[in-house]
């Protein structure tokens, strides 16, 4: 019971980490609240839903790991790197032309992003939900069980060929041949847990990679330079624009890898895909503090985690209806962090300038 | 007549009615050690900004080596070889000493993100030599012992030499020192005022300087232009201007004798 809150929590705490990654990155250099940022995580889920399906992801039998490790691995680069792209384009066509004009005209610049790129994927891709491809387990017709123990279909069907429990007798397979069927198909026992902690092994992989550019790297030193005083940066000779650029290919980058680990965790994409987990990411980034690298892990993993635990809790304490809540206690949360730390967790209290 | 290194020429700032900065023309030849003084609201900060491309100029012209670079925007006339100071110190207060000096390192080829995040052999040796650099700089202004130290966290007088350092990296041709002796007792400021001869020497530094105390600019600088409410008034050697008349009533007055 608390193994699987937990697990729950952090599993779609590391998703919210991912995104919450690049709200605090972008914020922390040009202090813009970045609302298409859930768009990137959007786009990057259908750029990977793409790659999965043409490379034919649910076509491997999944006792094959390679394969479909491979796919994977080249369907998260193509999504990370589209939604980086996507999000240097947006950085130069429509927040750089109104960072001088003040941090309001920003904000809402960054809301008409968020719908236009939402509306533009309705347009382009239908408003509708895809299941995301998965892989799946194939078995000959002969090596059915003779009492199956699963669901069986054929891809192109959406009715069951086999139902769990039906009885395969000889005669039941020649009438399945009769149709042509060769080879039938079922879902993976891969579950929802599993995938889960997928999601966690990438985010604990990314955290040192990302560390390591900001702290060990000279585009990484002029960053944080540029987040703690742009006009002295500017004065040695860093170039502000690509600095911004910089960080907003690399905030999307992890966005993208996070569509992907998010939509792959939960079945399904659509263009709305990004707004729910970019709101509730942005809200982590700032129970982190916003600004903070580390804070918006933590913040991310907490919110999470809070997300199944406090309905958990409650439950347990006989209000038998907490989980219908679970979307409004986590801005509960989130009001109370702000009551008692108002910079959030790991956040800087603001310092007076000059 | 060789090229003046640095020149501006009839260079104005207004602010709306207000003139900051009217008409000066300021030249500077390679290893010149010149002074800028003026009372306070002179307008010197405001040329500082104009030289550096912080703030843009209402009308004039500012030329490097003889190439008009009126229209380069700040990090471009840095990369030029242009470094400053600051009156209010502006380090970057949570970085290290030694990432406020390797910051400055970011333009340097090979340091892109696919360069870096490839661990290409030619960005570690590029970062070696930058920490290399980075450490003799700050070893020679004699703050290798705080390297690891946040900026925010050295005491006054090190923030200031961090500041030189800073510079210091970007291998200028022109160092713009903004009120370095401010806020330091006596001992402090005979020691900067070394400091500032022997580096121009060892770097190969030309060198502009805005300066309150008197004893400091006239101790140090060769020649010195006067600022008063944004007009040029005054230039020439120490002792000429000591001797100028609009200088003694403009600004010097009472302390002209000291």
């Amino acid at each position: 019971m608390l193994a699987d809150v937990l697990l729950d929590g952090l599993g779609l705490g590391a998703i919210y980490a991912f995104i919450a990654l690049g709200y605090t990155m972008v914020y922390g250099i040009i202090k813009l609240i970045n609302f298409a940022h859930g768009e990137f995580f959007m786009v990057g889920a259908f750029v990977g839903y793409f790659a999965l399906r043409d490379l034919g992801v649910d076509e491997v039998d999944l006792p094959q790991p390679l394969p479909i490790l491979l796919a994977f691995l080249v369907a998260i680069t193509l999504a990370a790197t589209a939604a980086a792209l996507l999000a240097v384009l947006t950085e130069r066509l429509a927040y750089r032309p109104v960072r001088r004009a003040g941090r309001i005209a920003a904000l809402l610049t960054a809301v008409g992003v968020s719908f236009f790129l939402q509306n533009l994927a309705v347009q382009v891709w239908g408003a509708g939900a895809r299941a995301y491809p998965e892989p799946g387990i194939w078995l000959y017709v002969d090596d059915l069980p003779a009492k199956a123990d699963a669901d069986y279909k054929i891809r192109e069907r959406v009715e069951a060929v086999v139902l769990k429990g039906d009885a395969i007798d000889t005669a039941r397979k020649a009438a399945l041949r009769a149709e042509g069927i060769e080879r039938v198909y079922r879902t993976p026992d891969l579950t929802k847990e599993g995938k889960q902690g997928f999601v966690l092994l990438a985010l604990l992989l990314w955290t040192p990679v990302l560390w390591w550019l900001v702290k060990r790297t000279r585009m990484g030193r002029a960053m944080r330079a540029v987040s703690e005083d742009a006009d002295a940066a500017r004065l040695m000779g860093i170039n502000i624009n690509l600095i911004v650029a910089a960080t907003f290919f690399l905030g999307a980058f992890v966005a993208g890898v996070g569509g992907v680990a998010y939509c792959a965790t939960y079945g399904s994409v659509k263009p709305l895909t990004g707004w729910i987990p970019g709101l509730k990411a942005f809200i982590a980034a700032v129970i982190g503090g916003i600004g903070s690298i580390p804070g918006a892990i933590v913040g991310g993993l907490l919110l999470g985690v809070a997300e199944f635990a406090i309905p958990a809790l409650l439950e347990q304490l006989g209000w038998a209806d907490a989980k219908a809540f679970q979307d409004a206690l986590a801005y509960v949360f989130l009001i109370i962090v702000l009551l008692v730390k108002p910079t959030g967790l790991l956040g800087k209290p603001q310092r007076e300038k000059v | 007549m060789s090229a003046p290194l640095f020149e501006t020429r009839h260079v104005t700032k207004r602010y709306g009615g207000l003139t900051a900065v009217g008409d000066v023309s300021l030249r500077l030849d390679a290893g010149d050690l010149v002074g800028c003084i003026g009372p306070n609201g002179a307008g010197k900060t405001t040329l500082f900004n104009l030289i550096t491309g912080a703030d843009p100029v209402t009308s004039g012209t500012i030329h490097w080596q003889d190439r008009d670079v009126t229209s380069l925007c700040d990090h471009q006339r840095a990369r030029l070889g242009m470094a400053r100071t600051f009156q209010n110190i502006r380090l970057w207060p949570d970085m290290s000493a030694l990432d406020n000096v390797r910051a400055v390192y970011q333009g340097r080829p090979g340091s892109g993100l696919l360069a870096s995040a490839l661990r290409l052999p030619a960005f570690r040796r590029t970062e070696a030599a930058i920490l290399d650099e980075a450490e003799r700089l700050l070893d020679r202004m004699g703050l290798a012992a705080h390297a690891q130290a946040r900026a925010v966290d050295l005491p006054y007088g090190e923030q200031r030499k961090l500041e030189i350092c800073r510079a210091l990296a970007l291998s200028p041709q022109l160092l713009l020192l903004d009120e370095p002796a401010a806020g330091m007792n006596p001992t402090e400021k005979a020691d900067l005022m070394h400091t500032v001869k022997a580096l121009r020497s060892e770097f190969d530094l030309t060198i502009l300087l805005i300066e309150h105390d008197m004893k400091f600019v006239m101790g140090i600088c060769e020649r010195i232009y006067v600022l008063d409410h944004g007009e040029q008034i005054a230039h020439g050697t120490p002792d000429e201007v000591r001797a100028d008349e609009r200088v003694i009533e403009a600004y010097l007055g009472g302390e002209a004798a000291c």
